[in-house]
C-alpha cells in the first residue's frame, strides 16, 4: 500500500542528509585546504627564523657553558695566528649555516672523547672556537657550545602521546569471554549474540553454528531460525537454507520468514 | 489525465514475459554465444550472472523460440531431490509424465541415454542451478557424460556459486558465458523500449539525461531492480496524477518523484 506522506516525509529526510553530506565533504575539503597553507606557512617562517641572526640563544648557550667558553677564550688568547690562518680557511670554505653543524659535529666528538682529557678537550674547542669568529660578527656559530641534546630538548615542548585505541564492544577478548560463559550459563542471548556478531563479520560457518546453539536453546526464537537461514544462504547452502525456513514457516507462518524464503529463491540481497 | 502511468506500471513488473525480452547490446552478443553454442557438441555451457541480469529472460527467449527446431527443454523451477531429476529426465525421454507412485533407477536413465547417441541431440537448459543440491548435480554431469544430452546450466554469480560449479563441472563446459548489469547507455535503452513496447512514447520522452544517470546511479545497471524502480516511480505518478495533479509536470518526470520511487524499493536509504 502506498503511503504517500510517510514516503514524502522520508524523502525530505533524505534531501536533509544529501546536503549535509555536501557540507561535510565542502568542510573538509576547507579544512584540508587550511592545513595545507597553514603548515606551508610555518614552513616559511621557521627558514626566514633560521636566517636571522640569534643573539639571545647565544647569549644563553655562554652563559650555560662558562667552562668550555673560557678555556676557548684562553687557548684564543695564546694563539691568535693560527686562530686566525685557520679563520681565512674556514671563510672560504664554510657557509654560515653549515658552520653551526660542523661545530655542533665537532662538540659532539668532543663529548664522545674524554671528557677528563683537558688536551683533547682543548683541541676540539680550539678548531671550534677558529671556526667562531668569524662568523660572529652573524651569530650563527655560537650554538656551538651546547650539545646538540640540550638544543633539542630547551625551546621545544614536549609532546604527549594520545592512546587512541578504541576499544569497543565487540573486541576479540570480549567475544572469547562470551563464549566461556555460554558453556556454563547456556544463555540464549549469548549465543544469538555471537551469531549476529559472526554474520556481520562474514564468518558464517560459526554465525550458522551459534544462530543453531541459540535454536536448541529455544526452537521458539524467531531470530535464530532467520539468522541459521541467512548464513546457510551465504555459505552457498540455499537449498539446505530454504528447506530450513520452510519448516519454521509451517510451523509459525512467520511472513519475515516466508519473505526470506522468497529473497533466497529469487536470489535478491539480504 | 495526461498519461497512462498505469500502462507504464505495468510495462514493469516483476515476471517472465518472454514478449517482454528487450534485446541490449551485451545480452544480445550473450545470446548468440548461447545459440551457436547449442549448435556444437558440447557437454555443458555455463550461463552465469550476478541475480537480475536476465539469465531466466534470456533462456526462456531461447526456450520460445527455439523449442520447435530443437529438442529443447528448460527446466526453470529447481529440482532439489534426485527423484525429481529421474521424474524429469524420464519425462524428456519419452514425452510422458512418470505414473504416480512409480520411481525409476538411475542406471536406467543413464543406459537410455547411451543407447539414443546420434539419435538425438537433447540440450536442456536448467535455471537456477544455485538452488541444486551436490548430489543432483553430479548425475547431472553423469547424464551429460552419456553423449546425447548436453545442458545449459545457468547460476547466480557468487563467490561460492560460480566456482561450486566450476569445480564440479570442470572440463565438462563448453564455454562460459558472463551476463553482467548493463551500463548507462544500455540502462537507457531498456527504459525505452520497454515503453515503447506498450506505445507510451510521451512517457519515454519525459525521461532526460538526468533521470537516465540518476537511474543508473540507483540500480547500478541491474534489470531487476531497474524495474522495480520504474514501478515504484509509475506508481507513484499515478497517485499524483489522481489526487494531486499539481505535483506531476505535463513535461518532465519530477526528479524527486525518482527519488521518492528509490526510497520505497529501497535502493535508497533516508
Amino acid at each position: 500500500m502506498l503511503d504517500i506522506r510517510e514516503l514524502e516525509q522520508q524523502w525530505k529526510r533524505y534531501k536533509i542528509k544529501q546536503y549535509l553530506n555536501y557540507i561535510k565533504i565542502g568542510g573538509g575539503v576547507f579544512v584540508v585546504l587550511g592545513v595545507i597553507i597553514f603548515t606551508a606557512s610555518t614552513l616559511s617562517k621557521d627558514d626566514k627564523e633560521d636566517n636571522k641572526p640569534k643573539m639571545v640563544v647565544s647569549k644563553q648557550k655562554v652563559e650555560s657553558k662558562p667552562a668550555v667558553n673560557q678555556v676557548a677564550q684562553e687557548q684564543q688568547k695564546e694563539n691568535p695566528d693560527n686562530k686566525t690562518d685557520k679563520q681565512k680557511v674556514e671563510k672560504s670554505t664554510k657557509s654560515v649555516e653549515e658552520t653551526p653543524k660542523i661545530a655542533v659535529a665537532n662538540n659532539r666528538n668532543y663529548q664522545n672523547s674524554n671528557p677528563d682529557s683537558n688536551i683533547q678537550t682543548d683541541n676540539r674547542v680550539k678548531e671550534s672556537r677558529i671556526e667562531k669568529s668569524p662568523k660572529k660578527e652573524s651569530g650563527m656559530f655560537l650554538d656551538i657550545g651546547e650539545p646538540e641534546s640540550n638544543i633539542d630538548n630547551t625551546p621545544k615542548e614536549k609532546k604527549h602521546k594520545m592512546d587512541l585505541t578504541i576499544i569497543t564492544p565487540n573486541s576479540k577478548k570480549i567475544i572469547v569471554g562470551i563464549e566461556k560463559r555460554f558453556r556454563a550459563t547456556r544463555s540464549y542471548d549469548d549465543a544469538l549474540y555471537l551469531a549476529n556478531y559472526y554474520y556481520e563479520r562474514k564468518l558464517y560457518s560459526k554465525a550458522a553454528y551459534w544462530s543453531l546453539q541459540a535454536n536448541i536453546i529455544d526452537s521458539d526464537g524467531e531470530e535464530s531460525w532467520l539468522l541459521f537461514a541467512k548464513a546457510k544462504a551465504k555459505l552457498g547452502k540455499r537449498a539446505e537454507a530454504i528447506k530450513v525456513l520452510k519448516a519454521y514457516y509451517e510451523k509459525s507462518a512467520s511472513p519475515d520468514a516466508r519473505a526470506l524464503m522468497d529473497d533466497i529463491r529469487k536470489g535478491t540481497k539480504f | 489525465m495526461m498519461y497512462d502511468y498505469k500502462a507504464a506500471k505495468e510495462a514493469f513488473v516483476d515476471e517472465i514475459r518472454v514478449d517482454d525480452y528487450i534485446d541490449i547490446r551485451s545480452s544480445k552478443k550473450a545470446y548468440n554465444k548461447l545459440l551457436e553454442g547449442l549448435e556444437r557438441p558440447f557437454k555443458m555451457i555455463l550461463l552465469y550472472g550476478q541475480p537480475g541480469t536476465g539469465k531466466t529472460m534470456m533462456l526462456n527467449h531461447i526456450y520460445i523460440n527455439h523449442r520447435h527446431q530443437k529438442d529443447l527443454h528448460l527446466i526453470d523451477t529447481p529440482l532439489l531431490t534426485q527423484n525429481d531429476l529421474y521424474s524429469r529426465l524420464f519425462h524428456i525421454f519419452t514425452g510422458t509424465k512418470l505414473p504416480p507412485n512409480t520411481k525409476v533407477n538411475f542406471d536406467t536413465l543413464v543406459e537410455y541415454g547411451r543407447r539414443i547417441k546420434g539419435k538425438r541431440e537433447i540440450a536442456i537448459m536448467i535455471d537456477e542451478a544455485q538452488m541444486y543440491p551436490q548430489n543432483v548435480l553430479e548425475e547431472i554431469r553423469i547424464m551429460s557424460d552419456t553423449g546425447s544430452l548436453k545442458f545449459v546450466i545457468a547460476l547466480h554469480k557468487t563467490e561460492d556459486e560460480e566456482l561450486i560449479a566450476k569445480e564440479h563441472f570442470k572440463t565438462r563446459i563448453w564455454e562460459s558465458i558472463e551476463l553482467k548489469n548493463a551500463t548507462l547507455e544500455e540502462t537507457k535503452v531498456y527504459v525505452y523500449k520497454k515503453l515503447l513496447n506498450r506505445g507510451l512514447i510521451d512517457i519515454a520522452n519525459q525521461f532526460t539525461p538526468k533521470h537516465h544517470k540518476l537511474i543508473y546511479k540507483f540500480t547500478k545497471g541491474n534489470f531487476r531492480d531497474c524495474s522495480k524502480l520504474m514501478y515504484g516511480l509509475f506508481e507513484i505518478c499515478e497517485y499524483y496524477d489522481e489526487f494531486e495533479p499539481g505535483k506531476i509536470d505535463s513535461e518532465h518526470l519530477p526528479i524527486k518523484v525518482l527519488e521518492m520511487a528509490a526510497l520505497r524499493t529501497g535502493l535508497i536509504n533516508a
